[in-house]
């Protein structure tokens, strides 16, 4: 079945006045979409936490731009307004925000905007407008797992993309085995795949026995523009090598002839066979509990490397020179250095936080004096919101966010994999040393 | 002043164009043996000519007389039909000649296909039929080869009412495998005279084998068929850029519609005609070729790695690892292989065949990639 994607907008003054017609446009729409009641609700919230603060600035009084999007498995709320109307620096999350400040709590808005939805981004675009992303997943129901695994011993197999009845056939046993660290919690729900795979933002290929049982499975999608996430391979049975294999073949083919770049795994099963992916790391996870999740991060590369340049800081180089020596990536590293040059008193730096996995990950926007103290002050503001895990990505195409990398040693921060061709260029991600 | 707005390329730009990714070639020689830090680079990824071009034409390009460089070439490569005419017995109105075999490609698939069209192809074949017809918005439909062979019965299943063009490469790249005359007939006869065949012919001249079809002498009895053959391969002249398309009169009347004249300079189209009178080089870039081919064979075997080499001046290898880290890996060590991930052959690279100090380097390469693994 053929879905299509809708989209609603609505251009507001930024005055409080508004703040009934922006929140009943959220809900109303949403609901118009075919969304759930307590979904439209938050949504509702999240869009109205957000406006009224943006109309609590004082550099405040132009125009705010509200487009909701939706795909059948997710709403997506953007807030566009012009950077020159208003201080993007306010939309550092929590960098302003002092529980020993009163009057700073009304900033809490973004903080309770981004507890309301599942993703909350700020970003600055090209065009110079700041882009603030809300993102709510549809509630689907849990599939109940399956008692009984569909493999025999001697199975056959083939290799398809998969259909609906397929999706509710995989989602059944896969659950049953696959550790949290190898399966994203939109597993749980043969429903969520079923409509993330129709919306076409994500791709899966089966694996398929003689008897029309499905015993495998692999699915991706569009990260960025040049890099595409994979999860799996999902096999019924540890004696399924070959299937795991076919598995990898079939995605890769699939998305050899993509814009796509690379894939990037965070969610690779032990089923993964040996070599298809390179290891570019691993990051570690603290759940609710205390656990420590060790995560590697797997790549594959799709095109014949053209090498390209990018920018270290002195502090970087060595790490860098390093991994690219060990991932054999031809790079030509140019050394970022202080010249002298102006730049703007406040620096901004874009969260995405991500409630299941309790992390938050930063980017840089804009380079500002105050660098490092916006950055302790997010942190600061990201660990009292129980934000676990805490990322840094340093896109390495410019020189002024190479020249971040001693700010963020100096608080903390540890290099712990390159990503190449994550970003506009390489990518550093960096973790946050979990507290003693 | 107030500066013009951008484009709204979402506007102007049509979909299938928007979502069409461009191919990136590498960049040269000098760029990579700095980037990849090597002091020597052997270029094994573009299936070229090592022993060159052949004498003649050599002779051609460097006795060309700069002077000429101000005038316009023939307009549609007049000699050089002809003596193709000659060469295959045909008529010269039945050929014509691009700035590339890939030019062709394109002049068929603008000829010949609308909105709602669609050609069929192989999935692990040479792109560019399966690009130009994205590009074009026409429906590329692909069918998975068969034991690395372009699947017949599968291909004509794939054949509706909106199937215009059935592309076939003969032999395949970068299989190397090719059907037969008797099999290629029996599809002839089975696709019907409805839908334009084509047959590419690009690493013909390499074939020596008896029950390999000669495409020049089936367009006498199929009016459908169109053939693609170039001077890039065998003749060594990929870098004057010049291929061409043999049919019957009646189709070229066609193609020649949708192509566009004096797009072959004058030192290709006299070097091409060179070329093609040097028989002899063709029995030399044979053996060449052949006792090469075996090498890698052999040094495939030795480090226990599945080779394909079928026709063609090229073998396949499946690697224990990702093909795009091997390409990585290689281009360390000054040797440039194709990644055959964008063929949709994950973990396999492709190997030209080069002079012998090239393929020893690739051995030791292959030897040193595969030793890292294990």
């Amino acid at each position: 079945m053929k879905h299509t994607q809708k989209s609603a907008s609505l251009r507001v003054p930024a005055a409080l006045m508004h703040l009934p017609a922006v929140r009943s446009f959220l809900e109303e729409t949403a609901q118009a979409f075919g969304f759930a009641q307590g979904d439209c609700f938050r949504i509702g919230l999240a869009g109205e936490e957000l406006f009224s603060y943006v109309c609590s600035l004082e550099s405040a009084g132009g125009f705010l731009e509200v487009i909701l999007h939706s795909v059948d498995y997710q709403i997506r709320v953007t807030f566009l307004f012009d950077a020159q109307q208003f201080d993007p620096w306010a939309f550092n999350i929590g960098a302003h925000i002092s529980p020993d400040d009163e009057a700073s709590l009304g900033e809490l808005g973004l903080l309770l905007a981004s507890r309301a939805v599942d993703r909350f981004a700020i970003s600055l675009r090209h065009d110079g407008r700041i882009e603030l992303l809300v993102v709510k997943d549809k509630t689907y129901p849990e599939t109940p797992p399956e008692a009984q695994l569909p493999v025999q011993a001697g199975n056959r197999w083939h290799i398809r993309n998969a259909k609906p009845d397929d999706i509710r056939l995989f989602t059944g046993w896969v659950r049953q085995f696959c550790s949290l660290r190898s399966c994203p919690p939109f597993l749980n729900s043969a429903g969520r795949i079923i409509d993330m795979i129709a919306s076409g933002e994500y791709g899966m290929i089966v694996a398929v026995d003689e008897k029309e049982m499905v015993v495998g499975g692999a699915l991706w999608h569009e990260r960025t523009d040049k890099a595409f996430e994979s999860f799996g391979p999902y096999i019924a049975s540890e004696g399924l090598t070959g299937c795991a294999n076919d598995l990898i073949e079939g995605m890769v083919s699939r998305v050899a002839r993509s814009r796509a770049v690379c894939l990037l795994s965070r969610w690779m099963t032990p089923a993964m066979p040996s070599g298809a992916f390179e290891l570019l790391g691993d990051i570690a996870l603290r759940d609710a509990e205390g656990a420590v999740h060790v995560i590697p991060v797997g790549y594959r590369h799709l095109k014949e490397d053209t090498g390209c340049r990018v920018w270290t800081a002195p502090e970087l180089e060595p790490f860098l020179r390093s991994e690219y020596d060990r991932l054999c990536f031809a790079r030509e590293l140019v050394v970022a250095r202080t010249e002298g040059e102006h730049k703007p008193a406040h620096s901004v730096f874009a969260a995405r936080i991500d409630r299941q996995r309790l992390s938050a990950t930063l980017t840089a926007v804009l380079d500002g004096y105050d660098a490092e103290e916006n950055l302790r002050r997010q942190v600061a503001a990201f660990e009292r919101e129980t934000m676990l895990n805490i990322f840094f990505e340093l896109d390495l195409s410019t020189a002024w966010q190479a020249a971040l990398a001693p700010i963020l040693l100096r608080n903390g921060f540890v290099p712990k994999l390159v990503m190449p061709y994550a970003g506009t260029a390489d990518i550093v991600l960096f973790q946050k040393a979990f507290a003693s | 002043m107030t500066r013009p707005s951008a484009p709204d390329l979402d506007f102007l730009v049509p979909r299938h164009v928007r979502s069409f990714e461009p191919y990136i070639p590498s960049k040269p020689d000098a760029e990579l043996k700095k980037l990849y830090r090597c002091d020597h680079l052997y270029r094994l990824n573009n299936n070229e000519n090592p022993l060159g071009p052949p004498e003649a034409a050599q002779a051609i390009i460097a006795e060309f007389d700069p002077e000429r460089a101000s005038l316009y070439p023939s307009g549609d490569s007049y000699y050089l039909r002809h003596a193709l005419a000659e060469r295959f017995r045909l008529d010269p109105e039945q050929f014509i000649v691009g700035n590339g075999a890939n030019e062709v490609i394109t002049f068929v698939i603008k000829a010949f296909c609308q909105e709602g069209d669609n050609i069929v192809t192989a999935d692990k074949t040479f792109a560019v039929y399966e690009w130009v017809a994205t590009f074009s918005g026409i429906e590329a439909r692909l069918v998975p080869l068969q034991d690395f062979t372009f699947d017949d019965e599968g291909m004509l299943q794939r054949i509706d009412s909106r199937t215009k063009i059935l592309f076939i490469c003969n032999p395949n790249n970068p299989t190397g495998t090719y059907w037969s005359e008797e099999r290629l007939r029996r599809f002839l006869e089975r696709a019907g005279p409805n839908r334009i065949v084509v047959l590419d012919e690009a690493y013909a001249e390499f074939v020596d084998r008896p029950d390999y079809p000669d495409g020049m002498q089936l367009l006498r009895e199929y009016e459908n068929l169109v053939i693609f053959r170039t001077f890039s391969k065998m003749y060594g002249l990929a870098g004057l850029r010049i291929g061409y398309l043999a049919a019957s009169i009646s189709l070229v009347d066609v193609i020649r519609r949708t192509g566009v004249v004096y797009s072959v300079n004058s030192i290709a189209q006299e070097a091409a005609l060179a070329a093609l009178r040097d028989d002899g080089h063709v029995v030399r870039t044979r053996e060449h070729v052949a006792r090469e081919k075996q090498f890698l064979c052999e040094t495939a075997e030795r480090l226990g790695i599945p080779a394909q080499a079928g026709e063609g001046c090229f073998v396949m290898m499946r690697m224990p690892i990702s093909d795009t880290l091997v390409y990585r890996k290689m281009m360390q060590m000054g040797v440039m292989i194709r990644s055959m991930t964008g063929f949709r052959y994950p973990n396999w690279i492709r190997i030209s065949v080069g002079l012998h100090d090239a393929m020893e380097s690739c051995a030791e390469a292959l030897s040193s990639v595969v030793a890292g693994e294990r």
